[in-house]
C-alpha cells in the first residue's frame, strides 16, 4: 500500500515538474520571436533574451528528466541484456538501477554545492546579471526526484516480476 | 599507470557497461567521472561532474534542440506527413515503384521539418506502409525503404546531429545544416535509382498503380505550400544570417505552431503530446551531451586523442585510407548503438585525427552523418528497422533487413563519392553568411 502511494506521488510529481518545463519551453519560443521581431521591425531587442533562454533551456532539460526517466525515454543498448534469461536480467537491472541512483545522489550533493558556491562568489549572467544560483539549486532538486523515478522503475521491474 | 592506459581501461570499461542496458548518457557520465576521479584526483572529478551538466544544460547554443524538435513535432502531430506523403503519391504514383519512391520523397521532405532517423521512418512507416501493402508491394520493399528512407531525417536539415557535431566541434550549426542540403538531395535521388533498378530487376516486388489527373496533382501540393514557406523561412533567414540557429528554432516552431491551428488541424491534445514529447527528447539529447562531456573530459586526461592523432598522421598510409579506417570503425560502432551516442563518445578522438589529416570539419561532419545512416539500417542494431517492424508487427526482422539492403549498397557507394568529390557538401556551405 505505501509502495503504491510513493509510486503515485513520484508519477504525479514528475508530471508536473515536466509540465513546468513545458511551460518553459513555450516561454522559450515566444520570447525568443518577439525577441526577432522587434529587432527586425523596431530595431528594438530586448536585452538579456540570451541570459533567459540559456536559463529556461537548463529549466526544460532539468524538469523533464524524471518524467523522462519513467517514460524510459533513454537510448541504451538492449541487445545483450535481452537474450539473459530472465533471472539474470534481474541482476543487471537491479545493479545499474542502484549504481544510476548513486550516479544522480552524488549529482543532487554536486549541484547543491555548486550552487551555494556560486551564491557566495555572486555568479550572475552576462546582460541581465541574474544570479545563477537558483537555477542550480534546482537542478539539485530534479536530480533527486530523478533518483526517485528510477526508484520506481527498479520497484516496477521487481513487482513485474512477482505476479510472474 | 599512465594516462594512456587508465583511458584504455576506460573505454573498454564504458564498452563493457554500455551492453547492461544502462542509459548511454549515464554510462558515459559514470565511467568519465571514475577515470577523472582516479586520474586527476576526486575532488576534481567531483566538482566537474556537476559543473558538466549544468554548463551543458544552460548552454545556449543547445537550445536550438527543443525548438526545432518541437517545430517537427507539432507538424507532426497536426497530420503534416499524410499530406506530404499525399503529395509524393500523387506525383510519382504512376512509376513502376512509384509508392516506394514517393515514400522517400515523403522522407526527405518530412526530414526538413525533422531532425532524427526513427522519428522519420516511424511516421512514414504508419503513413506509408499500410498504403504501399494496399498496392500489394512486396514485405520487403515496403518495409525496407521506410526504414531507409527514414534514414535522411539527420542528413537534410534541421538536423539533431549536425547540432550536437557543431556545438561539440566549435562549427557553425548553420554551415552544417547547409552542408546536409546537396548530399540529401542526391542521396534521395539514388534511393529512388535504386528502387527504379531493383523492380526492373524484379517486377513483381511492386504493381503499377493508377496516374492521378493533373487537377489532383496541384490539389495535393497546395496543401504544403505553408510548410514549404516556413522551412523557406526558416533556413534562408538561417543562411543569410538573418536568425541565429535558436532564433530560426524559435520562427519555425511558431510557425509550426501557427499553421495547423489556422487551418484547424490541431487538437489541444495533439498540442499537450507534442510539448512533452519535445520535453522528453530535448532531456534525452541534453543528457548525453552531458555525458560526453563528462566522458571528453576524462578522454583529454588520458591525451588519448592527441596520442592517437599524431601517431595516425604518422602512419605511411594516404589521408583517404586512413578516413576509410575511420569510417569502418564508425560502422561497426553505429551497429550496436544508437546514432548520437555513437557520435559524441567518438567525437573527441576521431574529430582531431580528420582535423590533422587535412579534412574539412564541415565535411567530416556529414561523412560521419552519412556513416551513422549506414549504422541504423544495418544489423544487428539497426534502429530504425527496429523501429519499423514495431509498427508492421508482423513482418520479420530479416525480411526488413533484406529490404534495406540495397539502401545500404547505395550508402556505401555513395559515401566512396563523398570522399572523392567533398564538393557535394561543401558547395553550398561556400555561400553562407552565417
Amino acid at each position: 500500500m505505501e509502495m503504491l502511494f510513493f509510486k503515485k506521488t513520484v508519477k504525479l510529481l514528475s508530471s508536473f515538474f515536466n509540465l513546468f518545463a513545458s511551460a518553459s519551453l513555450a516561454a522559450m519560443i515566444l520570447l525568443t520571436c518577439i525577441d526577432v521581431s522587434m529587432r527586425y521591425f523596431f530595431n528594438r531587442p530586448i536585452a538579456g533574451t540570451y541570459d533567459l533562454v540559456s536559463l529556461m533551456g537548463a529549466v526544460i532539460a532539468a524538469f523533464a528528466m524524471p518524467y523522462t526517466m519513467l517514460m524510459k525515454g533513454h537510448v541504451a543498448v538492449d541487445l545483450f541484456v535481452r537474450r539473459l534469461s530472465t533471472k539474470t536480467q534481474l541482476v543487471v537491472e537491479t545493479t545499474t538501477h542502484i549504481v544510476g541512483m548513486l550516479l544522480f545522489l552524488t549529482l543532487v550533493w554536486q549541484s547543491y554545492a555548486l550552487a551555494s558556491d556560486m551564491k557566495t562568489v555572486g555568479e550572475v549572467t552576462p546582460t541581465l546579471l541574474l544570479p545563477f544560483y537558483p537555477v542550480v539549486y534546482c537542478m539539485s532538486v530534479c536530480f533527486f526526484v530523478l533518483c526517485l523515478a528510477i526508484l520506481v522503475n527498479l520497484l516496477d521491474i521487481w513487482l513485474k516480476r512477482g505476479k510472474k | 599507470m599512465n594516462p594512456v592506459h587508465a583511458g584504455i581501461i576506460g573505454i573498454v570499461l564504458l564498452i563493457v557497461i554500455l551492453f547492461s542496458r544502462f542509459p548511454v548518457a549515464f554510462c558515459m557520465a559514470l565511467v568519465g567521472l571514475l577515470g577523472f576521479g582516479y586520474l586527476v584526483s576526486p575532488q576534481a572529478a567531483l566538482n566537474i561532474i556537476a559543473k558538466d551538466f549544468y554548463t551543458v544544460f544552460s548552454s545556449y547554443g543547445l537550445t536550438v534542440v527543443p525548438l526545432f524538435v518541437f517545430m517537427g513535432q507539432i507538424l507532426f502531430y497536426a497530420g503534416i506527413s499524410r499530406k506530404l506523403y499525399d503529395a509524393a503519391h500523387a506525383w510519382l504514383g504512376q512509376y513502376k515503384g512509384g509508392l516506394a519512391m514517393a515514400t522517400v520523397g515523403a522522407c526527405a521532405s518530412f526530414s526538413a521539418i525533422c531532425g532524427s532517423t526513427n522519428a522519420t521512418a516511424a511516421t512514414m512507416a504508419t503513413v506509408a506502409l499500410p498504403e504501399m501493402r494496399r498496392f500489394k508491394y512486396r514485405d520487403e520493399l515496403a518495409t525496407g525503404v521506410v526504414a531507409a528512407g527514414g534514414s535522411l531525417g539527420i542528413l537534410i536539415p534541421p538536423s539533431v546531429i549536425f547540432i550536437v557535431y557543431g556545438i561539440m566541434t566549435e562549427q557553425s550549426i548553420g554551415k552544417l545544416f547547409m552542408a546536409g542540403i546537396l548530399p540529401g538531395i542526391l542521396l534521395s535521388a539514388l534511393f529512388i535509382l535504386t528502387i527504379y533498378i531493383w523492380v526492373t530487376l524484379s517486377p513483381k516486388m511492386a504493381p503499377r498503380t493508377e496516374k492521378q489527373s493533373f487537377k489532383k496533382k496541384i490539389r495535393a501540393l497546395t496543401g504544403l505550400i505553408e510548410v514549404i514557406i516556413l522551412f523557406v523561412l526558416v533556413m534562408g533567414g538561417l543562411f543569410l544570417g538573418i536568425f541565429t540557429p535558436t532564433e530560426a528554432g524559435a520562427v519555425g516552431a511558431l510557425g509550426g505552431l501557427v499553421i495547423p491551428l489556422v487551418r484547424r488541424q490541431l487538437t489541444w491534445q495533439g498540442f499537450l503530446q507534442a510539448i512533452y514529447s519535445s520535453t522528453l527528447t530535448t532531456c534525452m539529447i541534453f543528457m548525453i551531451v552531458a555525458g560526453a562531456t563528462v566522458f571528453g573530459h576524462f578522454l583529454a586526461v588520458t591525451t588519448i586523442p592527441s596520442v592517437l592523432s599524431a601517431w595516425v598522421v604518422e602512419l605511411p598510409l594516404p589521408p583517404w585510407a586512413i578516413m576509410i579506417v575511420v569510417m569502418f570503425f564508425f560502422f561497426l560502432g553505429g551497429c550496436f548503438m544508437d546514432a548520437l551516442g555513437m557520435i559524441l563518445l567518438t567525437i573527441p578522438i576521431f574529430f582531431p585525427v580528420a582535423v590533422a589529416l587535412g579534412y574539412d570539419p564541415i565535411w567530416f561532419g556529414v561523412v560521419i552523418v552519412l556513416v551513422t545512416e549506414l549504422g541504423v539500417i544495418t544489423p544487428p542494431v539497426g534502429i530504425n528497422v527496429y523501429v519499423v517492424s514495431g509498427i508492421a508487427k508482423d513482418v520479420p526482422l530479416e525480411i526488413i533487413f533484406k529490404g534495406a539492403l540495397p539502401f545500404v549498397l547505395t550508402l556505401l557507394a555513395y559515401l566512396i563519392i563523398m570522399i572523392f568529390f567533398p564538393q557535394i557538401a561543401l558547395f553550398l556551405p561556400s555561400f553562407a553568411a552565417y
